[in-house]
């Protein structure tokens, strides 16, 4: 467990922010519970300086209080960093971040379409996964959200 | 040279499950690209929330039909940890197993479906063919040829007994001994070779930087 001990030190270390919030599950993988305070610039510190520079993908969920975004980072021998982040469920917004990482895109899109999550900086595009005439306003992921038989 | 757009999809013969692509050509040169997905969105995600744990076993598992084991595996993996079980060395060994044979047939289908689309169709045949050995052995295990239900929470369903395990070993051999011809032809070929060298390359600094 030395790497993960050490990235949970790095960590602390630069951000004191995080004094409790930095768990090790297992091996290979880490979580920060939560990041919103300082989240730009912890993204930033895991990519350039920790070298979890691969993003694997972007989850959100409903939790039926607030929405949670999971930020899945990983270095190359397979040691996975989970970033969390938390907003509100009304209004909710968050930064896109593919002004460097191109590749969260898609999953920007999916967070838009299925939570009806606002981001900022994610331009026009296609929908995903929703089809075109998908009906403005329904949100299939959000917990109250029910299928209409 | 003029920049042409070509619509392909959402239904293509080539394609293996709708999807749109835009692509901007100029001459036999991309030029722009844009893809539209989702054709396939099935809803399981939100299907999962109105299920037990126990049916979304199963109803994880009927995500894909090559991949399905994983997915189930996945699945059953997450809850075992939230819970905090700790499966039997058996299962874990039993999972790994029925994994890896699903990896097996899952890399000959494509390698077969990679030379179909090369007009190699021979490669096809054969490697669906022999893919066939490990169907057989699955469905000897598990009782299905994909789908298996083979993972429930704690563990797995079935136990593999001693003439299972001797007939896997026979056509692990059989299966090990027609793989390393099949890299033979696919590397050695002349005709493979010229068609894919030099096709699709993705330099690395691009590889690099798409990783993000």
């Amino acid at each position: 467990m030395k790497n993960e001990e050490s990235v949970k030190e790095a960590l602390i270390k630069k951000f004191g922010s995080l004094e409790n919030l930095v768990r090790i599950q297992r091996e290979r993988r880490i979580f920060i519970d939560d990041a919103s305070q300082d989240f730009d610039r912890i993204l930033d510190f895991a990519s350039e300086e920790l070298g979890f520079s691969v993003l694997c993908a972007i989850t959100g969920l409903d939790d039926g209080n607030r929405y949670e975004f999971i930020y899945h980072m990983a270095r190359p021998k397979g040691e996975m960093l989970n970033i969390k982040i938390y907003t509100p469920r009304d209004g909710s917004r968050i930064k896109t971040i593919t002004d460097k990482f191109p590749g969260a895109e898609i999953f920007e899109r999916e967070l838009t379409d299925l939570l009806g999550v606002k981001i900022d900086g994610l331009g026009e595009g296609n929908r995903y996964p929703l089809s075109d005439d998908w009906p403005k306003g329904e949100y299939p992921l959000r917990k109250d959200w029910k299928k209409k038989t | 040279m003029r920049k042409v757009v070509i619509p392909i999809g959402p239904q293509h013969p080539a394609l293996k499950e709708p999807e749109s692509f835009s692509v901007t050509l100029s001459g036999e040169r991309i030029m722009a690209f844009s893809a539209r997905l989702g054709y396939n969105h099935r809803g399981i995600e939100k299907a999962c929330e109105d299920r037990s744990y126990t049916q979304n076993v199963y109803l994880t598992e009927r995500i894909c039909g090559i991949c399905s084991h994983a997915h189930s595996t996945a699945f059953v993996q997450a809850v075992e940890e939230i819970a905090g079980i700790k499966i039997p060395d058996r299962a874990s060994y039993i999972r790994t197993i029925i994994s890896e044979l699903e990896r097996i047939h899952s890399h000959l289908l494509w390698l077969g479906v990679a030379g179909h689309e090369i007009g190699f169709d021979t490669l096809l045949m054969y490697t669906w063919r022999d893919r066939e050995i490990v169907m057989d052995i699955l469905a000897q295990i598990t009782g299905n040829r994909v789908n298996y239900g083979m993972n429930t929470i704690g563990g797995v369903r079935r136990d593999i007994s001693e003439d299972q395990k001797k007939n896997i070993l026979t056509a692990m051999d059989k299966l090990e001994e027609r793989t390393l011809y099949y890299i033979t032809v696919a590397t050695s070929e002349r005709t493979v070779i010229e068609r894919l060298s030099g096709v699709g390359v993705l330099p690395h600094n691009d590889a690099v930087r798409l990783e993000r």
